[in-house]
């Protein structure tokens, strides 16, 4: 038994001893002078956040600003250091929703967020142009907006993208299709195969589907969530096929599952624009959805200018098994420049 | 009960030390010994630790709850959603919050004593059922489904604060759920209702031929988890600032293996309140140990599993 015990000790502490010496700084700019002195997991979540950030804050005498990657963990973070008396503390956040970062902004508790857009407005709009007949950009990526407290009035800072200038170019060109007083009665049916209803950055995406859809009278529209679940969604969207849905939207749970059904759907003369997430292959009409690796390299470039004279940094990480935390960690990385001292 | 070895308790204890002497060992700089630090351990684990107390009492009587998570969903939901929508006062929020978990773990234990459904399945279908209700609980506000309650600024009404506060420099949930688990151990092995109970779980049929109403003990059980499942979901609302639909995900899993840690048998009949006390602060410990040394997280998930594993192996250990 002791021995069986020890076996398992023995490796464990080689693999601490391997983890823990490292230092200090984990990565630096070019001059030293900002310092990444800790990163942490914290999977998206807040109340990991809060925890991870107390532990941090024992153990480091001297902290100058933390990133995280979405706002709840942001705000987490915030929360350890308002429990703990520690001020002088910056915060940068991303997703910049109107329910959670940008009052977290507003209230000073965060000092930026960044939009990450969900794409609702331009997916409606594109499923309407391509069910009408109207060549639609195989691919939108939308650009960010910077919220801060001096900006938030104003609505915060728009950095736009290539793509939507097309898409405004297309509301110019075709007013006629993207009307709110159509002259035909002819109805449109779209529906949404959403992977998830279960975050509030879907939930929103929810809403503003829901309300970009009821601007236009020709478009009937509906809205299915599948609970995080690749075969329900695989159902929902062959569901719409079998009912004669003009156009689909989905936002896949995982690239490559849906490949076949929209295949399939294509095949039929559906229009498939795909929101947010990758279906891993070509088989759609068009792809609309953020780009976190500018919003990472935005964040990065923000937090250069919050610390004029250098700093060090906390970065508390998304589940990096994710896209979207990879990208927000590599665009943040790359606008510092930041390399192992 | 039977003669045994070491006592349950001394190697549970022996467990601990270990991950102490781990965090002694690997500080992290200095940061293990602050006290801070293990206040503030003691406050992030009271929302798993109040879970674990229930599922514990669970266990011991034979069974197991699988919907403590979304209790705490659920019930936090009831008492975010009562305090900022409805303008509750907060103790009748906190009160429909524990009545709406313990509704949830009656109908778990009538399901397991009267209907005889496994216990595995019976609160598999009131996870799932509790999950969805916390997600419909904001449309009964006029909200958008599955959306959170938050307060209108970043700070909620003075009970969260107060809650998430530190009474005499504790943080108050740990307090809540150090009480709970002093009084709940008292219950459990002084009154007639804790020796029903273990009695049950040891073995049901010889608990009903000695006279003993096993149906009402084991329906009581689950009432009690769902109950401590609700103040779970209370200190989380608190602790969050916000009502969360998501909340306590994988919570049912954690309080399982706070229990095991903590030598409590599955098999149920032999363990007590404070080993799972025990558990949960092993297993704390070992993430606090991982974080102040800023182990990668695909490195703690193993050396945790490898923790559980040493712990049980422990635990198994016969004379």
């Amino acid at each position: 038994m002791n021995q069986r015990l020890l076996a398992i000790a023995l490796p464990l502490l080689a693999c601490l001893s391997s983890c823990g010496g490292k230092g200090h700084t984990l990565l630096q700019n070019a001059d030293g002078k900002i310092r990444v002195i800790h990163i942490a997991d914290a999977k998206w979540k807040q109340e990991n956040a809060r925890t991870e950030m107390e532990s941090i804050l024992e153990r480091f005498p001297q902290i100058d600003l933390v990133y995280a990657h979405n706002d709840p963990m942001a705000f987490g973070a915030a929360m350890a250091c308002k429990q703990k008396g520690r001020t002088g503390i910056r915060f940068v956040g991303v997703d910049g929703l109107a329910s959670e970062g940008r009052k977290y902004v507003a209230d000073g508790a965060i000092d930026a967020t960044f939009e990450y857009p969900t794409g609702a407005e331009t997916a409606i709009d594109l499923a309407l142009l391509a069910c009408s007949g109207v060549e639609v950009p195989k691919r939108v990526v939308l650009g960010t907006r910077t919220y801060t407290k001096a900006n938030l009035a104003a609505g915060g800072e728009a950095a736009p993208s290539p793509g939507e200038f097309v898409v405004a170019n297309l509301h110019h060109q075709h007013g006629d299709v993207l009307t709110t007083k159509p002259t035909t009665d002819v109805v449109f049916r779209i529906g949404m195969a959403q992977c998830t209803d279960g975050e509030p950055w879907r939930v929103a995406m929810r809403e503003q589907l829901i309300a970009a859809a009821k601007r236009y009278p020709q478009v009937q529209f509906d809205y299915r969530a599948a609970d995080d679940d690749t075969e329900k969604q695989r159902g929902i969207v062959r569901d719409f096929i079998t009912q004669n849905y003009n156009a689909i939207l989905v936002s896949p749970k995982e690239s490559l599952a849906l490949v076949a059904v929209a295949k399939e759907a294509l095949g039929k003369g559906i229009k498939l624009i795909v929101l947010d997430r990758e279906l891993g292959s070509d088989d759609y009409t068009a792809f609309v959805g953020g780009d976190n690796l500018a919003i990472g390299k935005a964040a990065g470039t923000a937090i250069g200018q919050l610390l004029p004279n250098g700093g060090t940094i906390v970065e508390l990480q998304g589940l990096m098994t994710s896209s979207p935390a990879q990208e927000r960690h590599n665009g943040f990385v790359e606008a510092l420049g930041l390399k192992k001292p | 009960m039977k003669p045994r070895g070491a006592s349950p308790t001394a190697r549970a204890l022996l467990a601990l030390v270990g991950v102490l002497g781990l965090g002694a060992a690997w500080n992290g700089d200095g940061a293990f010994f602050r006290p801070e630090l293990h206040l503030d351990l003691l406050g992030a684990q009271s929302v798993v630790g109040l879970c674990a107390l229930g599922q514990c009492l669970v266990i011991l009587s034979g069974g197991i709850d699988l919907s403590v998570g979304a209790v705490v969903a659920l019930a936090g939901m009831t008492f975010a959603g009562l305090q900022l929508e409805a303008n509750w006062p907060w103790p009748l929020a906190v009160l429909a919050a524990l009545l709406v978990g313990s509704a949830v773990g009656t109908a778990n234990g009538l399901l397991v004593a009267r209907a005889r459904v496994q216990p595995f399945l019976a609160t598999l279908v009131l996870m799932v059922i509790a999950r969805g209700l916390a997600r419909w609980v904001p449309e009964l506000a006029g909200r958008p489904a599955s959306s959170k309650f938050l307060p209108a600024g970043s700070q909620g009404p003075a009970f969260w604060s107060w809650l998430d506060g530190h009474l005499v420099g504790v943080p108050t949930s740990g307090v809540v759920f150090a009480m709970l688990a002093l009084v709940g151990s008292l219950l459990l092995h002084r009154t007639v209702f804790g020796r029903h109970l273990l009695a049950v779980g040891d073995s049901p049929e010889a608990a009903r031929l000695s006279g003993i109403a096993v149906r009402k003990v084991t329906v009581l059980a689950y009432l009690a988890s769902g109950a401590l499942a609700a103040l779970a979901g209370i200190c989380q609302v608190a602790r969050d600032v916000q009502g969360n639909p998501a909340a306590g995900e994988m919570l049912e899993l954690n309080t399982i293996a706070a229990v095991v840690v903590g030598g409590t048998s599955l098999r149920g009949g032999r363990g007590g309140l404070l080993l799972a006390v025990i558990g949960v602060l092993v297993i704390g410990y070992l993430e606090k140990v991982l974080a102040i040394n800023g182990v990668p997280s695909h490195w703690r998930l193993c050396v945790q599993g490898v923790i559980i594993l040493a712990a049980v192996l422990l635990q198994e250990r016969r004379p």
